[in-house]
């Protein structure tokens, strides 16, 4: 494949914080090729990740208020009981008990993961991804630096920040916590633990978005293709998504549902 | 290098693409409008026998009781029965002391006696002026005698047939106070008039009682045929209308709560009870009594409480739904056809007089009915329509317990709303969004709204 050659050192001015935010959207490339030269800024990565968990927190006590939500969580954990008791694991009278117990832990259940989920993305995605790029570069025998990496996956971020306003827009407008900007949007009937969900919701378009810029990220730091690197970032989507999904799927086999 | 102004301009298009997206994401947010769903119970229209039936409360009775009491004065001498005992007609039940009775019967057989003396002394002096007044009267017819001697023995006959008349009167006096009496001696022993059982004793030996022939003296002990039972309900005037003779019942005995007894009507009070007393005690319900004959024998008594559930109509295989589906609402206002026909604008209240539970003066002047007259509620169902519900005007026949009798408005299979209370009483309109939830969640929904709601 036609490999680029690295670029020399100097070749992109080193931009503001301001321009590299906004250069994310627009101009990707040139943020990441500023980035092989400029010094590490901490930044990079990590007002992207408090962005994100300030958009995710507020989004989520605004949710949480949301009778429909509300109700929404209980329906979810109640049709979870009435699978385990259709495949004959518990008896109704059971059933009736663990629902009246956990009831309230559903609540809370789902609050820490309204709340705690952000904190895990916000923070831990850049250093996890940062990874997967810098694997890239040693297979590849392109090497750069980890915390280019890290700083290059904390820009791609901004755009997980614009998902997250949209997402929550999009909770508030339907009062349902299971949307998204993607082609599960036009599902009728929507089964939150059916594989058809699971992957038409993964297809979001900010998602994806944010996807390619991570690619673009690699391209630039490591000198890959374009091709090379989408390769890389969107087989290695596929493969936590695969793993995530199946994993989904035999816990739904496991428990009966 | 990419030129600085095609990059501006990207930079714009881009950021501009981006801001409308998330401006036309908080517009459909904060304008879309959120129906409030209202959470509902279904259940579906379904054929099956109906039989209306009327519950009331009352006590056992015998059917045949009979109170004993006595119709002379005196101390009970003997009583030799016990409550609860058996008795055949004609067994002795009470002896009163008959001494005082005793005597004046002598004392009467006595003025008897004497009356009848009397006349017949009477009857002998009759004869023996009827025998000298023959005498004279011959001697009269000859001269032999005056006149006035004539006269006095023809007027000392007259007097000795007057005597004779004045003393058989006294022989009937003497002779009726001699009955009366013998009557009264008879009543100071009192025997058992039916066969039964002695269900209640009021008095011991050695106790007075008072006796009247003209009214109810003091009732020493109650008889009453246990082999023949009846339940006596009380009945409120609304149902009242639906009970007729012969309609089968069933009783539930609280003595025999693991067994159920038919019974038949058998009599239905005309007036209620109370009737006809002052109207300060008005305020209690009006009620009328009803007899159901038990068909079955057991070992009743007297005043234990009974709970009886008469069958007034059956319905075979007709459309049912669940008796608490069925609700009232205002009827809808047809505004187009009042509009065409007035050729006048459609009233500005007429919307807000539809399907509003208990507003009567806006729909009654959009329904064009006279101004003061309320429109009457109807009754409806709410159909289940899709996610919305649908409110259907229907007739409905009888209804037991739980269902009632759809006769026109439904179809069979159809999913109707059948809870909780508040939706189908008050909050549901045509129209509304609606949500299913199993049955038996309403009250832990209820609760956790009420709950968030704080």
């Amino acid at each position: 494949m036609n490999d680029l050659p690295p670029a020399p050192p100097d070749a992109s001015p080193p931009l503001s914080l301001g321009a590299r935010f906004t250069g994310v959207f627009v101009t990707p490339g040139e943020v990441f090729d500023s980035l092989k030269t400029a010094p590490p800024s901490v930044a990079n990565w990590l007002v992207p990740a408090l962005l994100f968990l300030v958009v995710s927190w507020l989004g989520a006590t605004l949710m949480f208020r949301n009778p429909a939500i509300q109700r929404q969580i209980q329906e979810v954990q109640e049709q979870a009981i009435q699978k385990q008791v259709a495949s004959g694991k518990i008896t109704q009278q059971q059933a009736d008990q663990i629902t009246q117990m956990t009831g309230k832990y559903a609540d809370i259940g789902a609050k820490i993961g309204g709340y705690g989920a952000p904190v895990i993305m916000g923070f831990a995605s850049p250093f996890f991804w940062g990874f997967l790029l810098w694997l890239a570069g040693v297979i590849y025998k392109r090497p750069f630096g980890y915390m280019q990496g890290v700083e290059a996956v904390g820009l791609s971020n901004l755009l997980s920040v614009l998902e997250a306003v949209a997402h929550w827009l999009l909770v508030a407008a339907m009062s349902n916590m299971f949307v998204s900007l993607s082609p599960a949007l036009f599902l009728k009937d929507v089964d939150p633990t059916s594989l058809s969900f699971g992957i038409l919701s993964s297809l979001s378009v900010i998602g994806l978005w944010c996807l390619a810029v991570r690619a673009i990220a690699l391209s630039r730091l490591s000198g890959l293709s374009l091709m090379k690197s989408a390769v890389w970032v969107f087989g290695m989507w596929f493969l936590f998504l695969s793993l995530g999904l199946g994993m989904g799927q035999l816990g739904k086999l496991v428990g009966g549902g | 290098m990419a030129n600085p102004k095609a990059k501006r301009w990207r930079k714009v298009i881009v950021f501009s693409g981006i801001a409308l997206g998330l401006v036309a994401l908080t517009a459909f947010a904060l304008l879309k409008k959120r129906e409030p769903e209202i959470l509902v119970e279904t259940d579906k229209v379904t054929r099956r026998d109906l039989t209306e039936t009327v519950v009331a409360n009352g006590r056992i009775q015998p059917v045949v009781q009979v109170k004993i009491s006595a119709e002379v004065s005196g101390e009970i001498i003997e009583l030799p029965v016990k409550e609860g005992q058996a008795v055949r007609k004609g067994d002795l039940l009470v002896r009163i002391k008959p001494d005082t009775y005793r005597a004046n019967q002598r004392s009467a057989e006595a003025s008897y006696q004497s009356a009848r003396s009397g006349l017949a002394l009477s009857q002998a002096n009759a004869r023996k002026a009827g025998l000298e007044f023959k005498r004279n009267e011959e001697l009269a017819k000859t001269k032999l005698i005056s006149e006035s001697q004539y006269l006095e023995y023809q007027t000392a006959l007259e007097i000795a047939q007057s005597q004779v008349r004045s003393s058989e009167h006294q022989v009937a006096v003497a002779k009726a106070s001699l009955d009366r009496v013998e009557e009264e001696l008879a009543k100071t022993t009192i025997n058992s008039p039916l066969t039964g059982t002695v269900s209640k004793l009021n008095l011991e030996v050695g106790e007075r009682v008072a006796g009247n022939t003209m009214m109810s003296g003091t009732e020493i002990m109650t008889l009453a045929d246990l082999n023949q039972m009846e339940a006596r309900v009380d009945i409120g005037e609304i149902d009242i209308v639906l009970i007729q003779k012969d309609q089968s019942a069933s009783l539930e005995v609280d003595s025999f709560r693991d067994r159920k007894f038919k019974g038949t009507v058998t009599e239905i009070a005309n007036s209620s009870k109370g009737a006809g007393a002052a109207s300060g005690a008005g305020q209690d319900a009006t009620k009328f009594e009803v007899r159901i004959h038990i068909d079955e024998n057991e070992a009743f008594r007297p005043g234990m409480s009974v709970t009886a559930e008469i069958s007034t109509r059956t319905r075979t295989n007709v459309l049912t739904v669940p008796v608490q589906s069925i609700t009232t609402r205002l009827p809808q206002t047809n505004t187009a056809v009042t509009a065409k026909s007035s050729g006048t604008n459609p009233p500005a209240t007429s919307a807000a007089a539809t399907n509003a539970p208990g507003t009567n003066a806006a729909s009654a002047k959009s329904s064009g009915k006279k101004p003061g007259e309320a429109a009457k509620p109807i009754e409806v169902v709410f159909a289940l329509d899709g996610d919305k519900a649908k409110m259907t005007t229907v007739k409905r026949g009888i209804n037991d317990e739980s269902w009632a009798e759809i006769e026109s408005g439904l179809k069979e299979g159809q999913e109707i709303i059948s809870g909780g209370f508040k939706a189908v009483s008050r909050e549901l309109e045509d129209g509304k969004k609606v949500k299913k939830q199993k049955p038996g969640m309403g009250k832990e929904t209820a609760a956790k709204d009420k709950e968030a709601g704080k």
